[in-house]
């Protein structure tokens, strides 16, 4: 085996193996390499996910602001990132974190584009809810200090008609 | 203050559904009503019951219950 075969068997190994979606895309954008794994995870072939691309598993909602973001990366080298909801296997959506960056040759021309796409639908769960709990303190608090300003204003009017009682007990 | 035809069980539903998401909510309080041998909150003091087996369950369902503890004592205590 070759050095060069075995660079290359270690990498498809790292990339099969790694916890992600692993991609490249070409300068002009095209996706020109999957992981089987992530065409396997969308329940299609790489060539049928290399031929595709993420358009038909994407989330149409989410759509506009992907092409978007990949448009500017493509058109300035800046690295790529959005969250997008991805339609897995089963039918089900799940939201992803895509990233990309360029990788350049001697004289700084994009020759590639590596990625990653990361299932993210946990983490996101997690920041609605802390969100969506955070709303539910802030509103219990309001309750709560409109509950103690009605309690104040009963006590003070007790504490007045007390005090009249006691200059006049008749 | 809350009027007297509170809906007990539509607040600690609203609130625990908001913050869990519907089926965690369900299974969250399903648990907490098994436990106390109720099947609807009907009450300030059963919501507050509710609301300490929330609590026990720690996580975001736990939080939801220190919530509602709070909701149902300032009602108890305004009455």
């Amino acid at each position: 085996m070759s050095i060069e075969d075995e660079k290359t068997g270690r990498f498809q190994f790292l990339a099969e193996n790694l916890p992600v979606q692993v991609w490249s895309a070409t300068p002009d954008g095209a996706i020109d390499y999957v992981t089987e794994q992530t065409a396997r995870y969308f329940g299609l072939t790489v060539d049928e996910l290399i031929d595709q691309g993420w358009k038909n598993v994407v989330h149409e909602e989410d759509l506009p602001l992907a092409v978007e973001r990949w448009t500017h990366s493509l058109s300035t080298g800046e690295p790529y990132a959005v969250e997008f909801r991805l339609k897995m296997g089963s039918g089900v959506y799940a939201w992803h974190l895509a990233q990309a960056v360029a990788q350049h040759d001697d004289a700084g021309n994009i020759v590639h584009w590596l990625g990653t796409n990361t299932n993210i639908d946990e983490q996101r769960e997690i920041r609605r809810r802390i969100q969506a709990l955070l709303d539910e303190v802030g509103a219990q608090a309001k309750e709560t200090e409109k509950a103690l300003n009605a309690l104040r204003a009963e006590n003070e009017s007790l504490r007045q008609q007390l005090a009249e009682r006691q200059r006049d007990p008749r | 203050m809350e009027p007297e035809a509170t809906d007990w069980h539509a607040v600690a539903m609203t609130k625990l559904v908001r913050v869990m998401g519907e089926r965690p909510a369900v299974a969250a309080a399903d648990k907490a009503l098994r436990e106390l041998g109720i099947v609807e909150i009907s009450s300030a003091s059963q919501l507050r019951l509710f609301a300490e087996q929330l609590s026990e369950q720690g996580g975001f369902a736990g939080a939801v219950g220190g919530l509602l503890k709070v909701h149902a004592t300032m009602y108890e205590r305004s009455r």
